[in-house]
Parts: C-alpha cells; sequence; structure tokens
C-alpha cells in the first residue's frame, strides 16, 4: 500500500477525532415560568430563586465550551382569548448555575438581563438557567388561565 | 483517475465533517409563561345602618347584630383568599333639608364579620370599624360584614332626616 494512503488515514483519524469531540450541546425544558394563582389588581412577582415557579432550563454540551443563549421569545404578556395581562421581564431576571448540583436557591451568578445574550462557559454537568418576570393584572382583569412562550437558543460560539 | 479508496476515504470524511458541522448547531426550547387571574372582588351595600327614630337629648345605638337595622355589606370573590377591608366612616349625620347635623360615633367593637361559619347574631369575629382589617373570605367565596353605631343628638336637635354614607372599601391583598 502506498505511504500517501497511511497519510491520508491518519488525516482521516484526525478529523474523526475533530468531529468526536465536538458533540453537540442540547437544551431541556425543565420547569415552567408559572405565576400561579394572581389576584386583579395585585402585581406578583416570582423570582429566578423560586423553586418549582422561575422558568427552568438545562443546557448539556461539552464542559469549558462557551455557549451563548438567547432568549429569542420574551413576553410582554400573557393571553387568554385574546384578552392581555401585562408581563414584566426585568434586565435581572435570570441566573445561572454550572453547578453539578444547580443552587437555584441561592445561584452564583444571578442577576442576568435575559434581553441580552448570555455568553457562558458549560460545566461538567452544562448549565441550568433560571428565569423570573412580574405579572401585573387590573383591577377588572378578567379571569380564567392565561400563557404565553418563552423560548431560548444556545449555541456554541466556538471559543 | 484517482483510486478508489481514495475516493472513499474522501468520501467518508466529507460525512464526518457533515456531521461535525450539524453538532454544532443551534438548539431552542420553549416553555410557556403562565398565570391564573382569579375572579375579582365584588362588594354590595345589602343594608343601611338605620337609628330609626330617634329623641333629642337621647342617644340612640344600633347593635351590629341587629338584623333589620344594622349595616351590612356582602362581599364575594374567590374562596379563601385574603381580603383588606378598610372602613371610611362619617362623624356626622346630616340633615336632608336644612343645614344641621346629628354626632354619630363608632366603638371598637361596633363591627363583625360571617365567613360562612357564623351569622350576624353569632358572628365570625368582631371588628374594629376604625381600624384597616385583614379578612379570609369564606370557602364558599363570601364575607359578610356588620356594623352599629351610635347617633347623639342634642337636646335642640332639630326635626328631620339625618344621612350621612357609610363606606367599605375591599380588595385582595395578595395572599
Amino acid at each position: 500500500m502506498p505511504r500517501s494512503v497511511f497519510r491520508l488515514g491518519f488525516g482521516f483519524l484526525m478529523l474523526l477525532g475533530l468531529a468526536m469531540t465536538s458533540s453537540g450541546q442540547t437544551i431541556t425544558t425543565t420547569n415552567n415560568l408559572v405565576f400561579g394563582l394572581v389576584y386583579p389588581g395585585q402585581p406578583k412577582q416570582i423570582l429566578p430563586t423560586a423553586v418549582g415557579e422561575a422558568g427552568e432550563w438545562l443546557i448539556a454540551g461539552n464542559e469549558g465550551d462557551e455557549v451563548r443563549i438567547t432568549f429569542t421569545t420574551l413576553p410582554t404578556y400573557l393571553n387568554l382569548n385574546g384578552v392581555n395581562v401585562s408581563v414584566v421581564i426585568s434586565e435581572t431576571d435570570a441566573a445561572l448555575d454550572t453547578a453539578a448540583v444547580p443552587n437555584q436557591t441561592s445561584p452564583p451568578v444571578s442577576g442576568l438581563d435575559p434581553w441580552q445574550p448570555i455568553i457562558y462557559r458549560l460545566g461538567a454537568n452544562g448549565l441550568t438557567l433560571w428565569l423570573g418576570g412580574s405579572i401585573i393584572p387590573r383591577q377588572a382583569q378578567a379571569e380564567g388561565d392565561y400563557s404565553n412562550l418563552i423560548q431560548v437558543q444556545v449555541e456554541y460560539t466556538g471559543n | 483517475m484517482r483510486p478508489l479508496y481514495l475516493r472513499l476515504v474522501a468520501t467518508v470524511v466529507c460525512a464526518i465533517l457533515a456531521l461535525g458541522g450539524s453538532s454544532a448547531a443551534q438548539e431552542v426550547a420553549t416553555i410557556q409563561a403562565t398565570a391564573t387571574v382569579v375572579s375579582g372582588l365584588t362588594v354590595v351595600g345589602a343594608n343601611n345602618l338605620q337609628f330609626g327614630t330617634v329623641t333629642p337629648g337621647v342617644p340612640t345605638t344600633v347593635d351590629k347584630a341587629a338584623v333589620t337595622s344594622a349595616g351590612r355589606w356582602d362581599i364575594s370573590g374567590t374562596a379563601g383568599s385574603e381580603i383588606s377591608v378598610t372602613f371610611t366612616l362619617p362623624l356626622i349625620l346630616d340633615n336632608t333639608s336644612s343645614p344641621t347635623s346629628m354626632p354619630i360615633s363608632f366603638s371598637a367593637t361596633d363591627a363583625s364579620y360571617n365567613d360562612g361559619t357564623g351569622s350576624q347574631s353569632s358572628p365570625t369575629g368582631v371588628l374594629d370599624p376604625a381600624a384597616p382589617q385583614t379578612l379570609r373570605l369564606g370557602t364558599v367565596g363570601l364575607l359578610e360584614i356588620f356594623i352599629g353605631g351610635t347617633v347623639s343628638p342634642t337636646i335642640s336637635q332639630g326635626g328631620g332626616d339625618y344621612t350621612a354614607d357609610v363606606t367599605i372599601t375591599v380588595a385582595y391583598t395578595g395572599n
């Protein structure tokens, strides 16, 4: 077999190695942002530290790789049959933790602005992201179940 | 023309590169933001506070338990919800046909409430109408508030009908 075949084979293995190390990131939704019972005329805030109430995503991928997290859809209202109730997601309503056992009640990284891309490196178990917000019902807000979507996009930065 | 093994290697490399490229693609995940808005509060003035005929110089008191003459409001909303209740109390009743008035007063036990576990004559609790109150709607979302009071006509009190508004303001506390 000619030597060039061995050189190609080595190149092939190198490329294979590169391809194996760049496994994709995944993002999983683990909790909705739940405002629960809301009283007409009574604003209510859900902090990102509120377990079971704050929105939560789990991002998995290569430890140490940098990812860009973008909230591509952030609501300014929830809706029920064409009726809206105002929602405010503030510039400090996001938090994250890259620890193997994430600490939502006291996250090491908090006060993040969900309106701007968040760039962070994944930990051994990826990264857990939380989002809070406030709801501001009117005094005459119609009763019922309101909802809207929140969408997060994650991608490697290449760094 | 290239040998077959070279073309095979090139094909495999391209396939792996393509896999590697797709693994770095963007990932998107969506959650819902949800809220359940409960029914609004309503309050209805169900019975006026009626002192009836009073005699000049003789104070007259209506007890909060007096079914036909004590004032009463009916509040309805979401069962079990906490509400704030604030009274706006008059100091005088005004004569409806002349510019005269008659003093009215309320004691610290002149109001009471029933959340469905009592009645007007045996209320759930006693309230000081001069102080803001925090109460909870009953299991069927209702609450009755009762109020009594005392008018003190002077010895020379002019005849006629006297009135004033007694108002309560209610709101959910969010708790």
